[in-house]
C-alpha cells in the first residue's frame, strides 16, 4: 500500500534525522565522543538544528499518516524536498571548500574531504530515493513561474 | 446557489472573528484612505465570499481565500472588514 | 524604414510579467530607476516585422489608484508618456482579480492588448477560456501566452502592432450606476472648462478618480480654473462611499463577463494549498523558515568564499605588480594602494551579492518569500518592523552590503528605510577579526568567546532599540498594513533567476562602486600626504587627523593610534587590525603582545574599542549601498552621524562600567 510505504519511509528517515540532529548538538556541548567516526558528526549546532527540523517534518508526516488525519503525505513530500535541498547546499559547500584548498590552500591547512561530509549530505541520498518514488506525483501540481 | 446547512445568521461581525475553515460574506469595509483602496483593489468588496484558511504560527496574520486566490491580512486589518457568517450573503 | 513603437507592460504582481518581459526582449534590456523614486525601471527592445518595439516594464500593481509609488509610476507613465499600446499580462488562473486592473486601464484611453499568460496552467487544471468571446466583451485583443516557454510572443507582437496602427480607438467604459454616473457627468462638465486639462487627460478618468477621492489627481487640477467648482461638488459628497461602490461595480462587470467566457474546473485543494499547511504549520512553520535561512546564509557566504579569495588574491597580486613596476612612487601608490585597493573593495562583494540575489530570486519566484513574511510578521511586528525585514537582518551577520540591497523586497517606504538604517548595527563578519584580536589579547582564550558573543548581542539590542527610537521620532507611525497576496507555489525558471541576479549584481557595481572608489581615493590621500611620508604612518595627514580627534575620543580612553586605525576602519572594518599593525610597527603577527604592552590600553579600553568598532559609521561599501538604496545623501549622512554618536555613548558607558567593575575586583 502506497501510504504504508510513505509512513515507514517518513518514520525511519525522520528518526535518523532527529537522532543525528541530537548528536550534532550534543557534540557541540560535550565535544566529540569516540566510536562515532562513521557518522561524520561535525558538532555544528546549526547543522544539528536543520537536521532536527527536517526530522520533525518527516516524523509529523508519519504520525499524521498513522493517525490518518490526511495531509500526512504532504509533510513527507516537503521533508523530501528539504532533505534534497540541504543536501545540495552541503554539496556546494563541499565543492567550495575543495576549490579553495586546491587553488588557494596554504601548506598544511589540512582540509580534507572528510571534514566536509556531514549528516545533511549523506541523508539527502535517502531523501533522493523518496524523490524518485513520489516527486513527480507531487510536483505535477506545480508549474513553472 | 449551493445548498447551505449552516444556520441562518445575519449578525454582522468582523473578519478577524471568523474561525479557520469557515466561510463568510463581506458586507462593508470600514478602512479609510490608502488602506481602503488596497483592501478594495484586492477584491474585498461588499458581497464577496471569503474563506478563512489558516493563521501564521503565532496566530497572526491569517490567510484567506477570496475571488479564487489567497490573501493574507493582519488581525488589525481584518477587524476593519464587516462580514456575515455563512454561505449566503 | 523601420517604424518605432513603444509599449508598456502592465499587470498584477506574480503573474509572470517579468518572465514574459524577458521572453519578449531577451538580453536587450536596461535597468534603471524611475525618476525621483526607488522603483525599478526596466526597458527592453525587440524587432518584429519591420517594427522596432521599445518595451517598458511597469511596476506590478493590483490597481491604478494612488496607493503606492508603484501605482503612481505605472499610471503616470500611461497618462503622460502615452505609450502606443499597453499590454496587460493577465494570469489565466486568477482572472477575476486580474481583470480589475483591466477595467482601470481601459479608462486611461490607451489601446490595451491582453496577454493571457500562464494559459498552460489554467488548461492543465481543466479551465477552458473562450478568448474570442473575452476579446469581444472587453473590446480588446486577447492573446494566449506562456512566458516560461516563450509561447505566443510572436502573436502578441502581431496584435500589438495591429493595435498600434488602428485608430481611432473605441473607449470601453464601465457603468457605475445612475447616481455615480450623474456625479461623473457633472464633474466632466466642470473639468471641460479647463482647456489644458482636457488636452492632457481623459476627462472621464479624472472625474472617476476625483469621485474616489484620489488626492494625487486632486492635486493635478488644483492649479486650473476648474479647481474651485470641483471642490464644491466633492465637499458635498462622501467619496469613501463612492470608492466602495465603484470598486464593487468594476467587480460586478467582471463577474458578469466571466461565466460567459470561462468554465472553471473547481477542485477542493491544489498542491499550493497543501504546501502552505506544512510551511505555515503552527509548530514547524518558524523552524522550517529558520532552517531555510541558514541554508541561504551558508550558500551566500561559504559557497562564495573561494570566489572571494580568488578576487582578493588577484587584486593583491595586481596591486603589488603595479607598485613594483610603475614610476614615480607616488603614482604607483595611488594606483596600487588607492585605486586598485578601492576597486578591490567593490569587487570582493560580488560573489556574495550574486549568490544572494540568485537565492532571493528563487525564493521569490517559488512563492516562498511571501510565506516567510507571513510566518515572521508577528514577531517582527512586535519590534516595529515588517516580517520581510527579517531576511536582511539575518544576512547582515554575513555582510551589510547585500543585506541592505535585500531590503528591496520590502514594500513600505518607511519600513524599508528603517530596516536599512538599523542594519549596520548587525555585526557583520568583517568586524570579527577586530574582536578576535582584542578579545584574545585582553581577555584570554577562555573569556574571549563570551566577549564576542556579548558584542553580537549588543549589536542586535542596538538595532532593535534604534528601530523603536526611529519609529517614535523620525519615522513615526505603524508599520505599513500587511495585505499581501500569497501567490501559488511555482517552479522557478533559470532564465528569470539569472537575469535577476545579473541586474542586482551589475547595479551594485555601477551605483555603489563609484562612491566606494571615491572614498578609497580620499583615504589614500589622507594616508599618503604630505608627500614622502610612509603610507598611513603618524606623519601622514591621517596621523595628524588622529592627533586632532584624539581629544574627542580621549574620554573613551583611546589615543591617537586608535583614532587613526578607526579612520582607516571606515574603509572596511577589518582594516583596523592592519593599520594598528602599521602604527605599532609590528605587523599583524606580534600585534597582540604589542597592544597588551601598551600602557594606554586596558581590558576596559579594549572592550570600549570593540563596542565602538561594532557601532560606529558603517563601512564605505555599506554607505555606498545606503546612498544607492535610499537615493538620499541626507539619510546616508544621518546613518554616519547616528552611528558615531551611538558608538561614542555606548563605548563610554561600557568602558567605564568595565573599568569600575575590574577596578573593584
Amino acid at each position: 500500500m502506497q501510504d504504508m510505504t510513505k509512513l515507514l519511509f517518513g518514520a525511519v528517515l525522520g528518526a535518523l534525522y532527529v537522532v543525528l540532529g541530537i548528536f550534532q548538538i550534543l557534540w557541540t556541548v560535550i565535544g566529540p565522543q569516540p566510536g562515532f567516526d562513521a557518522l561524520f558528526l561535525t558538532g555544528d549546532p546549526f547543522n544539528g538544528f536543520v537536521l532536527l527540523v527536517i526530522g520533525a517534518v518527516f516524523v509529523t508526516g508519519a504520525w499524521k499518516l498513522f493517525r490518518d488525519i490526511g495531509e500526512g503525505a504532504v509533510f513527507i513530500y516537503i521533508g523530501i524536498l528539504l532533505s534534497i535541498l540541504f543536501g545540495m547546499v552541503e554539496f556546494f559547500a563541499l565543492c567550495a571548500g575543495a576549490i579553495e584548498t586546491i587553488f588557494f590552500g596554504e601548506e598544511g591547512s589540512g582540509w580534507a574531504i572528510t571534514d566536509s561530509i556531514n549528516p545533511l549530505l549523506y541523508l539527502a541520498a535517502i531523501g533522493a530515493v523518496g524523490f524518485f518514488a513520489w516527486g513527480r506525483e507531487f510536483l505535477r501540481g506545480l508549474r513553472a513561474a | 446557489m449551493e445548498s447551505s446547512d449552516s444556520t441562518e445568521r445575519t449578525e454582522i461581525t468582523t473578519l478577524d472573528r471568523i474561525g479557520p475553515k469557515c466561510r463568510c460574506h463581506v458586507v462593508g469595509v470600514r478602512a479609510s484612505g490608502a488602506l481602503r483602496k488596497r483592501v478594495l483593489a484586492m477584491g474585498m468588496v461588499p458581497g464577496v465570499e471569503v474563506e478563512t484558511l489558516q493563521s501564521a504560527p503565532l496566530g497572526d496574520p491569517t490567510e484567506y481565500r477570496v475571488k479564487g486566490y489567497c490573501l493574507s491580512l493582519r488581525r488589525a486589518e481584518a477587524r476593519l472588514i464587516e462580514v456575515v457568517q455563512g454561505d449566503e450573503p | 524604414m523601420t517604424k518605432q513603437i513603444r509599449i508598456a507592460l502592465a499587470g498584477n504582481p506574480n503573474v509572470g510579467k517579468t518572465t514574459l518581459f524577458n521572453a519578449i526582449t531577451g538580453a536587450r534590456q536596461h535597468v534603471g530607476n524611475w525618476p525621483g523614486v526607488t522603483v525599478e525601471k526596466k526597458t527592453g527592445r525587440v524587432s518584429h516585422n519591420g517594427y522596432e518595439i521599445e518595451v517598458v516594464d511597469l511596476p506590478g500593481t493590483y490597481s491604478l489608484t494612488a496607493y503606492s509609488a508603484d501605482e503612481v509610476v505605472a499610471r503616470d507613465f500611461i497618462l503622460e508618456e502615452k505609450p502606443d499600446v499597453v499590454v496587460q499580462v493577465v494570469d489565466a488562473t486568477n482572472m477575476e482579480r486580474n481583470l480589475y486592473l483591466t477595467t482601470q486601464l481601459s479608462e486611461l484611453r490607451s489601446p490595451v492588448v491582453i496577454a493571457l499568460n500562464m494559459a498552460d496552467m489554467a488548461e492543465a487544471r481543466g479551465d477552458a477560456i473562450d478568448r474570442d468571446r473575452l476579446s469581444a466583451f472587453l473590446e480588446m485583443p486577447v492573446v494566449r501566452t506562456v512566458g516560461t516557454r516563450k509561447d505566443g510572443i510572436s502573436s502578441l507582437l502581431d496584435a500589438v502592432i495591429e493595435e498600434a496602427e488602428t485608430s481611432p480607438h473605441h473607449e470601453h467604459t464601465i457603468g457605475y450606476g445612475d447616481d455615480a454616473e450623474r456625479m461623473i457627468a457633472s464633474l466632466v462638465g466642470v473639468l471641460e472648462t479647463d482647456q489644458s486639462l482636457a488636452a492632457r487627460y481623459p476627462l472621464r478618468w479624472l472625474a472617476v478618480k476625483l469621485l474616489e477621492g484620489d488626492e494625487d489627481v486632486l492635486a493635478r487640477i488644483q492649479e486650473g480654473p476648474a479647481a474651485g467648482r470641483v471642490q464644491n461638488i466633492l465637499s458635498s459628497i462622501d467619496t469613501d462611499g463612492y470608492e466602495a461602490t465603484m470598486a464593487d461595480k468594476r467587480y460586478e462587470a467582471i463577474a458578469a463577463i466571466l461565466p460567459q467566457v470561462r468554465t472553471v474546473n473547481t477542485r477542493s485543494m491544489n498542491s499550493s494549498d497543501i504546501i502552505d499547511r506544512v510551511v505555515t504549520d503552527r509548530y514547524l512553520g518558524i523552524p522550517i523558515f529558520l532552517a531555510l535561512m541558514w541554508g541561504a546564509f551558508e550558500l551566500t557566504f561559504t559557497v562564495a568564499s573561494p570566489f572571494v579569495t580568488a578576487i582578493d588574491t588577484a587584486i593583491a597580486w595586481l596591486a603589488e605588480a603595479v607598485a613594483g613596476s610603475i614610476e614615480p612612487a607616488w603614482l604607483a601608490s595611488l594606483l596600487g594602494d588607492g585605486i586598485i585597493g578601492g576597486v578591490g573593495a567593490v569587487l570582493v562583494f560580488i560573489p556574495n551579492i550574486f549568490i544572494l540575489f540568485l537565492i532571493l530570486s528563487i525564493l521569490e519566484d517559488t512563492g516562498y518569500l511571501a510565506r516567510a513574511a507571513f510566518v515572521m510578521d508577528r514577531p517582527m511586528h512586535a519590534l516595529g518592523l515588517p516580517g520581510k525585514s527579517f531576511i536582511p537582518m539575518l544576512i547582515g551577520f554575513g555582510c551589510n552590503v547585500p543585506a541592505i540591497m535585500a531590503t528591496r523586497t520590502i514594500e513600505g517606504e518607511k519600513d524599508r528605510l528603517l530596516t536599512i538604517l538599523i542594519n549596520p548595527f548587525i555585526s557583520c563578519s568583517a568586524r570579527l577579526p577586530v574582536y578576535v584580536l582584542f578579545a584574545g589579547a585582553f581577555f584570554g582564550q577562555q573569556a574571549a568567546g563570551g566577549v564576542v558573543f556579548f558584542l553580537y548581542v549588543l549589536g542586535i539590542v542596538v538595532a532593535i532599540a534604534s528601530a523603536k527610537l526611529f519609529r517614535s521620532t523620525i519615522l513615526p507611525g505603524e508599520s505599513s498594513p500587511f495585505i499581501m497576496e500569497m501567490p501559488p507555489y511555482r517552479i522557478p525558471t533559470a532564465l528569470t533567476s539569472l537575469i535577476h541576479m545579473w541586474d542586482k549584481g551589475s547595479m551594485y557595481i555601477r551605483k555603489a562602486g563609484t562612491i566606494i572608489l571615491f572614498g578609497a581615493v580620499v583615504v589614500w590621500v589622507l594616508a599618503s600626504f604630505p608627500y614622502g611620508v610612509e603610507y598611513g604612518s603618524a606623519e601622514s595627514l591621517a596621523g595628524s587627523l588622529g592627533h586632532l580627534i584624539e581629544p574627542l575620543v580621549a574620554p573613551l580612553g583611546f589615543d591617537w593610534k586608535v583614532s587613526v586605525a578607526l579612520i582607516f576602519g571606515f574603509l572596511a572594518k577589518e582594516i583596523v587590525v592592519g593599520s594598528l599593525g602599521v602604527l605599532y610597527g609590528t605587523g599583524e603577527e606580534s600585534l597582540s603582545s604589542a597592544l597588551l604592552a601598551d600602557p594606554n590600553l586596558s581590558a576596559a579600553t579594549a572592550l570600549a574599542l570593540m563596542v565602538f568598532v561594532l557601532i560606529y559609521t558603517p563601512c564605505l561599501a555599506t554607505l555606498g549601498v545606503i546612498k544607492k538604496e535610499t537615493g538620499s545623501w541626507k539619510w546616508t549622512g544621518f546613518s554616519v552621524a547616528y552611528g558615531l554618536i551611538a558608538a561614542w555613548i555606548l563605548a563610554f558607558i561600557v568602558g567605564h562600567l568595565a573599568g569600575i567593575f575590574s577596578g573593584g575586583m
